[in-house]
């Protein structure tokens, strides 16, 4: 996903700043890594949506002291508490509204640049070398 | 200044090599507007990327200033971030998260001592004022037309002063009447700057109109180099006659040389009959050579007029094309055609015979 996304910026992008005057550092930090937050962004929310309702794994590390949201949830289940499965459940997912939103708002901020970016006048034509 | 020494590159992949730079040398004197001139694949991308720095040259000596940035043999390399230049690309790559403003800052945050921030301020300010991109400081760099972000990559490219200004292809991407208006515009600027500044374009007219110097390149090196009216006036090689401007192109062969003053005269046998024209000193009798005369060079001979002479012929009319400034025709003269562009009053039409003359003075004759 990233990978693909840094495939999108035209290379001119990164050698305006390195002929600027910025070295391999402030090439990422001031040009790649703006253009890629999106991206990065969206890959950590899914990766961690994903990690979030894993269940598998979890169950089989979870103690007593120690118990993840969808363990809860499983445990639950087992003892027939749908009600409390379910307030448990719903109590998941309040927890990630606020990072969807976060996502939402910067991709709509950094996503029109981005967009912008890789709709450059110049499309399908080389550089004569 | 620019001096390059035999300058090779060779793009290597698995099945194949390229040999994109096959020796160039040239100098760029201190202030002057140099421009690399070629169809596409000739090399003077290539050559303007090593001056950059972006690319890696296998053999040759680069030096920007008095500083030798490039010298692999004795293993000098100045990374690009280090060569203290301004670049302006094709597709001018404005920063698209950044405003109009801090697209200009960029290069004086690099500068080192680092300005302070009022006065970088003021520079990048001086800058757009330059390109008349003033008041447009803070908007978001997208939104901008593609005029604008030309004018501010150059903006840019000039804000903490270069030693050399390296422009490659910056007008291919406008339309043809905003490309007009830019090549006087760009040109103005850069005069106004007095920047050395190296130029690449495949554009004939962007070369004539806005270089001190051409270089013509192909296939990896310099045909010819020389003011533009020399490079248009006195080209030394039919490709360069051809790349430059519209021209007729004649095979023909030496028949006979006789000196002239100073000069020698040469007359060619060609399918339009014997022509002659001047003869450079290492021409000999029975060569085969090629003459070219450009069609503005070409003259009507009206009715009337006396009809015999020196490099005069005979033809018919095949087409006459109004061009609004001109009248672009093509003359059949045996199996030859021959290009003539007149005065759009002269009154010709398609299937009249007509003289044309082709004065001495304007037809070259080169090597074949």
């Amino acid at each position: 996903m990233t990978n693909s996304a840094m495939i999108q910026i035209h290379h001119e992008l990164d050698e305006a700043a390195r002929v600027s005057g910025a070295g391999t550092a402030g090439v990422l930090r001031s040009v790649l890594l703006p253009l890629l937050t999106p991206t990065i962004l969206y890959a950590w929310i899914w990766i961690a949506l994903l990690t979030y309702r894993e269940l598998t794994l979890p169950v089989v590390l979870a103690t007593g002291t120690n118990l993840p949201f969808s363990v809860l949830v499983w445990s639950y289940v087992q003892s027939s508490s749908y009600g409390r499965a379910s307030a448990a459940a719903l109590i998941m997912l309040a927890v990630m509204v606020p990072f969807l939103l976060l996502y939402w708002i910067v991709a709509r901020k950094v996503g029109i640049g981005l967009a912008l970016a890789s709709a450059s006048p110049r499309q399908g034509l080389q550089p004569s070398r | 200044m620019i001096r390059i020494r035999n300058l090779r590159m060779t793009y290597r992949s698995a099945h194949a090599q390229h040999a994109a730079v096959n020796g160039v040398s040239l100098d760029v004197e201190e202030g002057r507007f140099y421009t690399l001139l070629g169809p596409s694949g000739c090399g003077k991308t290539t050559t303007l990327r090593c001056v950059a720095g972006l690319e890696r040259p296998d053999d040759g000596e680069i030096a920007i200033g008095d500083e030798l940035v490039c010298a692999p043999e004795r293993g000098i390399w100045v990374e690009p971030h280090h060569r203290k230049i301004g670049m302006v690309f094709q597709s001018y790559a404005i920063w698209p998260h950044m405003s109009v403003l801090d697209n200009a800052v960029f290069p004086l945050r690099y500068r080192r001592p680092r300005p302070s921030r009022a006065e970088m301020r003021d520079r990048a300010m001086q800058a757009l004022a330059l390109v008349r991109l003033d008041g447009l400081e803070d908007r978001p760099a997208p939104f901008l037309s593609g005029g604008q972000q030309q004018r501010l990559a150059l903006a840019r490219a000039l804000v903490a002063e270069p030693r050399v200004l390296l422009l490659d292809e910056p007008l291919s991407n406008l339309d043809a009447k905003l490309r007009e208006e830019m090549r006087l515009e760009l040109r103005e600027i850069v005069k106004r700057s007095k920047v050395t500044t190296l130029f690449v374009t495949h554009e004939q007219v962007e070369a004539i109109t806005m270089s001190d110097v051409i270089a013509v390149m192909r296939d990896g090196v310099i045909v010819q180099q020389g003011t533009p009216a020399e490079i248009y006036g006195a080209p030394k090689q039919t490709f360069v006659a051809d790349f430059i401007g519209k021209t007729n192109i004649v095979p023909g062969e030496i028949v006979a040389l006789e000196a002239a003053g100073t000069r020698r005269l040469a007359s060619i046998r060609t399918n339009l009959g014997i022509l002659r024209c001047a003869a450079d000193g290492a021409m000999r009798e029975g060569e085969a050579v090629t003459l070219t005369v450009r069609p503005e060079n070409v003259a009507l001979i009206p009715d009337g007029a006396p009809g015999e002479g020196e490099n005069i012929v005979a033809g018919t009319v095949e087409s006459v094309v109004y061009l609004g400034n001109i009248l672009d025709c093509a003359v059949a003269v045996g199996a030859e055609r021959v290009r003539v562009q007149l005065h759009p009053s002269t009154c010709v039409a398609s299937g009249q015979v007509v003289r044309l003359s082709l004065p001495r003075e304007h037809c070259l004759a080169m090597r074949a």
